[in-house]
């Protein structure tokens, strides 16, 4: 009996706060999450390849999404966050790769910055998750620190892969530092993947976090990543991410 | 060296009393040097010496009187339990007057001086004996169990005058506090969860009160408990946890002279009140749980209103709260089981 009166309401869960420092859930069919950040574009020529579309969400009503066009130069839109942001924290994001594009020399999804106006070469020194194609269809995913010191991480093994028309979660935690405490640990799907630590990850006063479609390509198609249920956090978000109180 | 009997027979009824009898110090000096079997002999001896310590204080009127001295000694040594034999040490005097149909008995201690008068018509010596051993008995140690029924049985004389305030009704009957009808317990307790199956560890600290009716072996039970003092740690996510519980239950008791033993299960309804300590954005919440308890008790039993007592419980919540947090959802739940122990004060109203 005390079992079916408490599965019949008592027993319930208990809501005892949260770690979510910002989000983007694209539900309101516009920009305005990311806009409330003056500082969400880095160029403003960007504004013009990335919207929210409804052709493919992982929840809600939209996702994010952002095209690199066709025959550009190295590189592509950017869209990021820096607003209020620590020196530590959780980034998460679900991604949607539209298209199985036959990259020849990356594609770059996710990078971290620093905001340092002074420093003109700031966006030269980024940390990027790239995506690498394979022979037999899959991408296999590596981190690249555009720094001397680190270039590109060891490949994790077995290989962090992704595929096309799949959406697949990425969650870093990164530790924005000028000296050799920062920190890089990346879960795919809920799977620690890589983890750097002790090293430098910025040149600036405070970090800067940006979802992409950057590749150095010459294709004659465009490049199109969509990404929702985007995350910054104290604590881990994980797959299983709860972004509504219950 | 003295033999180890006279030391004991000296503690029992004191220096001011007769040595004992050469019987006794045979039987004593052989018991050192033979061992088990005159041990026996000793023993006898020493329980002869401790009645007739006993008869040599009892003062009789002259003539044929019943009961008599010897018989009242006899009983008096038979009814005093072993280990507690020194307390005869504070006898002074016993006075038995034999009225006829009636006797008067006086006993005088060190605390005072109480007098009854019983019934006799059937002249019953040995019966006279033993209530005027139980009266003597009554006198020197606050009696328990039962014996103050076996000491009322033979009625008053109805021109028996009234008892003086020292031998008043109370002194001969102490049961009549721990059969009050309502008992009242508040407890200090601690309760502890348990990690089983993924649930996360809790622990806390607070009171209780409870209230149990009746004066049988088997008590309804009714009660509330608060803590406010509790923390949780669910994957990280600590917090503070506040919790009430109302209990309705039965409870089994045991007693004895000296202790109350019980057992009892409960029904529980527990609210809890939980509030994120670690959280950028800390929240709280509240919620319902039902459970089941079962609780060991063990108190004191004193000759006043209040007794001190100790128990044990655990608690079984078939459904326990889970706890979330933004982004990352479950984090975890209260315990399936809890053990708590509490100490307290019965309060016998």
């Amino acid at each position: 009996m005390i079992g079916a009166l408490s599965a019949a309401g008592c027993g319930d869960s208990l809501h005892v706060g949260s770690d979510l420092l910002w989000s983007a859930r694209h539900d309101t069919g516009d920009l305005a999450e990311w806009n409330a950040d003056p500082a969400s574009l880095l160029d403003a020529a960007d504004a013009a390849n990335i919207r929210v579309s409804n052709a493919q969400v992982h929840r809600g009503s939209g996702a994010l999404s952002i095209t690199r066009p066709a025959m550009g130069l190295e590189g592509g839109p950017t869209i990021g966050h820096a607003a209020d942001l620590p020196e530590e924290a959780y980034y998460g994001a679900w991604f949607f790769l539209t298209e199985d594009h036959a990259v020849n020399t990356y594609w770059n999804i996710l990078q971290f910055r620093s905001l340092e106006p002074t420093d003109p070469d700031s966006g030269g020194r980024t940390t990027d998750l790239r995506l690498r194609r394979l022979p037999d269809g899959p991408f296999v995913a590596y981190v690249f620190q555009h720094n001397d010191g680190y270039l590109q991480a060891p490949l994790a093994y077995p290989p962090p892969l992704v595929r096309p028309r799949q959406w697949f979660h990425v969650e870093v935690f990164f530790r924005h530092a000028t000296d050799m405490t920062g920190a890089i640990r990346i879960w795919l799907d809920g799977r620690l993947v890589y983890d750097l630590p002790a090293r430098k990850t910025g040149v600036g006063p405070r970090p800067w976090f940006g979802l992409c479609s950057e590749t150095d390509d010459v294709d004659a198609v465009p490049f199109e990543v969509l990404a929702d249920d985007v995350t910054i956090s104290r604590s881990r978000a994980t797959p299983d991410q709860m972004l509504d109180v219950p | 060296m003295r033999p180890k009997a006279r030391r004991k027979y000296r503690n029992i009824l004191g220096h001011n009393l007769p040595v004992m009898n050469w019987a006794a110090r045979i039987g004593n000096g052989l018991q050192l040097v033979t061992g088990v079997g005159l041990a026996l002999g000793a023993a006898n001896a020493q329980a002869s010496d401790g009645r007739q310590a006993i008869e040599q204080r009892i003062r009789m009127q002259p003539g044929n009187v019943c009961p008599t001295a010897a018989g009242v000694a006899a009983e008096t040594w038979a009814l005093t339990p072993a280990h507690r034999r020194a307390v005869l040490d504070e006898l002074r005097d016993v006075q038995i007057e034999d009225l006829g149909s009636s006797y008067r008995i006086v006993v005088a201690t060190a605390k005072g001086t109480k007098e009854r008068i019983y019934q006799g018509p059937e002249r019953d010596c040995e019966k006279r004996a033993r209530f005027v051993a139980v009266f003597v008995v009554l006198t020197l140690m606050p009696p328990e169990g039962q014996l103050p029924d076996a000491a009322v049985a033979e009625a008053p004389s109805p021109a028996t005058p009234p008892p003086s305030p020292e031998i008043a009704k109370p002194n001969l009957a102490p049961n009549l506090v721990a059969e009050r009808l309502f008992r009242l317990e508040v407890a200090a307790t601690a309760e502890q969860g348990i990690q089983l199956d993924g649930a996360n560890g809790v622990r806390y600290f607070g009171g209780s009160l409870r209230a149990l009716l009746g004066r049988g072996v088997l008590l309804p039970a009714l009660g509330v408990s608060y803590a406010a003092l509790g923390h949780f740690d669910a994957g990280g996510v600590q917090g503070d946890l506040a919790r009430a519980a109302a209990h309705a239950g039965l409870r089994a008791r045991v007693r004895t002279s000296a202790w109350e033993l019980g057992a009892q299960a409960d029904a529980v309804v527990v609210t809890s009140r939980a509030t994120a300590t670690n959280l950028v954005h800390p929240t709280s919440d509240s919620g319902i749980e039902l459970g089941v308890e079962a609780a060991l008790l063990v108190a004191v039993r004193t000759q006043m209103l209040m007794e001190p007592f100790l128990a044990t419980a655990v608690r079984w919540i078939p459904v326990p709260h889970a706890l979330t947090a933004l982004p990352r959802g479950e984090v975890g739940s209260l315990p399936h089981v809890w053990i708590g122990a509490s100490a307290g004060v019965a309060l016998r109203l």
